[in-house]
């Protein structure tokens, strides 16, 4: 292994992959700090940027672009009390409080220096736990396949904020958007309506752009975001001696919290900070001090937010299977450039793997060294107006879309979903489990196919191998156990009046 | 009706159709399953997910997901010029090449917020132009037809 790490380094080392690595952890600080646009919504908008690369160096930057952008959103939520992604919204609760107090430095440096922890013990995590999980993925057949997907599905549907029917209903169309273009087992044309344009399905990365990219551009527009008003001074930047004892146990925790969150299918970095917060409340001998400027409240979230980024790769690399949507998307620019994620990915891919392993620890000192010395210019950007910003947001959104076919069919495609997504977004419908159940419905297909065809039509095949059939329970088991409070909640509404 | 009943009844209605094209196409026998038998689960899951909302709107008048009650289009202006300057900026490429249509479509969309001084509502989209230009073009040789 340590060999493998030394590879690791060799490629990242590299010149092309040190500088792709600088700027995608560079742009994705810059667009985490900028609010409305999150670690999706910038990969997205920087995909075209690393099709003239070679694979490799794609992954470095695509990974640069997601931590950099979970390290970016805590400046916004610190200083100006807007998550510049979606994960920092936990750490509005307290870091925006220390800001108030005329403590904005410190909360800035725990939430860089947690993030860098966190970052190094999900790089350890995933490098001892990826290469072990793909030598098991490799004994799973398409029973297992099926049984996992079903369940990655189940848990994204389920994770999903606002109404659970409405996510489910938004994976079910997901599901069938996957389903258009050329049947993947007989090779039959499926809802092309003629068009040749559409016998290879729709495109991720047009479908992303428009949901992610124009969406979020159309809404900011029609909300009338002109810019953020900084205020406040950041004071001394250098956490004190006590700061740093109060973190250290919070950042322990969320690192392993936000690991396990980020493997889980559906798991995701808000979730992981979330739970992080609830989490060190409820062990803090002073849980009144949350919500008043608490530090363990930035620790805790940043690193939880900052490990599941990483460990978010771990079901990607070793079974090919995006958890999230910035997972589908670095899928989607893999796939590109001819390299496909799977069981074998690290032993075909061995300098691809450990060049991402040994970048991502680069880069997470490089994101440290940048955050603390370039506050003041990340405050200065926050002060851009919109109206500088988003033509040329629209612009990488139109290139990103028509660069991946050189079509303009694919520009229509991403201005339709770029509309849809306008109206998800205005009926609180989350497009994550869309874009997963599009990612993972054709192989959900081809694998489901494959099953019924080897048990000639027997669905007793998934009760004869035990890890599908413990996927397929926890499938069913899960969403059933997370709904019984809200369930006993409304008996016990239904039962009052009777009582009284 | 509401905003979010109206989505539900459209995505019932997009199920159902499925549901008749997988149909159509053949679902096969489950020991050997032909290409329609993927649309026509998921369309008929779609359809079953999204019956119970509409019964619940029937019923009660309002769902689950119900409660926005703001407009669903506040700066129609802005968002309709959003979407045509991208619809004109593909024509404008194919038809009048990269350089020109890029630096139109953003002179429109950074002028149309309100009166901006001459000069800086054209060095800025010439700015843009030049960047995009330099890194799409030249750098990554994409080529616009």
């Amino acid at each position: 292994m340590l060999v493998d790490l030394l590879l690791g380094f060799q490629v990242a080392f590299e010149w092309q992959n040190l500088a792709f690595c600088f700027a995608g952890a560079l742009l994705g600080t810059l667009i985490g700090v900028l609010p409305g646009i999150g670690p999706a919504g910038a990969l997205a908008l920087l995909l075209p940027a690393t099709m003239a690369v070679p694979p490799v160096t794609a992954i470095i930057m695509m990974a640069g672009i997601y931590y950099g952008a979970m390290y970016g959103g805590s400046t916004t939520a610190i200083l100006v009390n807007i998550p510049g992604e979606a994960a920092s919204i936990v750490t509005t609760l307290d870091g925006y409080q220390m800001a108030q107090k005329g403590r904005a430095g410190p909360a800035l440096a725990i939430a860089a220096l947690g993030s860098f922890a966190a970052g190094l013990l999900a790089i350890a995590g995933l490098v001892f736990v990826a290469p072990p999980l793909a030598d098991i993925a490799l004994s799973f057949q398409s029973p297992e396949f099926v049984a996992l997907l079903v369940l990655g599905l189940t848990l994204t549907s389920y994770i999903a904020f606002g109404s659970k029917r409405r996510a489910f209903m938004m994976a079910a169309f997901g599901l069938l958007l996957g389903t258009i273009g050329l049947d993947p087992v007989d090779g039959v044309e499926r809802l092309t309506f003629g068009s040749t344009y559409l016998l290879d399905g729709i495109g991720l990365v047009p479908l992303v752009m428009g949901l992610f990219g124009v969406a979020e551009v159309l809404v900011n527009i029609d909300d009338n975001i002109r810019q953020s008003t900084v205020s406040g001074s950041v004071g001394r930047v250098m956490p004190s001696r006590n700061d740093l004892k109060d973190s250290a146990g919070p950042t322990l925790r969320g690192s392993g919290l936000g690991f396990l969150i980020g493997i889980i299918p559906g798991g995701n970095a808000i979730i992981a900070s979330m739970l992080s917060y609830i989490t060190e409340r409820k062990l803090s001998r002073t849980p009144e001090r949350f919500g008043q400027g608490a530090i363990e409240g930035v620790a805790g979230p940043e690193a939880a937010n900052n490990s599941a980024a990483v460990s978010a790769f771990v079901p990607l690399v070793t079974l090919g299977i995006p958890t999230n949507s910035v997972m589908a998307l670095m899928l989607a620019g893999l796939m590109v450039q001819g390299v496909s994620p799977g069981p074998m990915f690290i032993s075909q891919h061995a300098d691809v793997f450990w060049g991402l392993m040994a970048s991502m620890i680069i880069g997470n000192a490089m994101l440290l060294v940048l955050n603390l010395p370039l506050i003041g210019l990340w405050i200065r950007l926050l002060k851009i107006e919109y109206r500088y910003l988003f033509p040329v947001l629209l612009l990488f959104c139109f290139i990103g879309a028509y660069v991946v076919n050189n079509s303009y069919f694919d520009v229509g495609v991403m201005l339709v979903f770029g509309l849809f997504g306008f109206w998800m977004r205005r009926n609180r419908l989350e497009p994550a489990p869309l874009i997963l159940a599009f990612v993972l419905g054709p192989m959900l297909e081809e694998n489901l196919r494959r099953t019924l065809i080897v048990s000639e039509g027997s669905f007793g095949i998934f009760f004869e191998r035990p890890i599908a059939l413990t996927f397929l329970c926890l499938a069913l088991l899960l969403p059933i156990i997370g709904s019984l409070p809200a369930m006993a909640g409304r008996l016990t509404k239904i039962r009052a009046p009777e009582d009284v | 009706m509401t905003r979010a009943a109206i989505g539900d009844a459209a995505l019932v209605a997009v199920g159902v159709a499925a549901c008749i094209f997988g149909a159509r196409l053949g679902i096969g026998a489950i020991n050997a399953p032909e290409s329609g038998l993927m649309p026509f689960i998921v369309g008929a899951l779609l359809a079953a997910l999204g019956l119970p909302g509409l019964f619940a709107r029937a019923g009660d008048g309002h769902g689950e997901a119900d409660g926005d009650d703001t407009p669903f289009v506040r700066n129609p202006r802005g968002w309709l010029l959003t979407v045509a300057a991208v619809i004109g900026l593909a024509v404008g490429v194919a038809y009048l090449s990269f350089v020109p249509a890029v630096f139109l479509f953003t002179l429109v969309l950074y002028t149309a917020g309100g009166p901006r001084r001459i000069v800086g509502s054209l060095v800025y989209p010439a700015l843009v132009t030049l960047a995009c230009w330099l890194v799409f073009v030249h750098w990554f040789g994409v080529s616009f037809r």
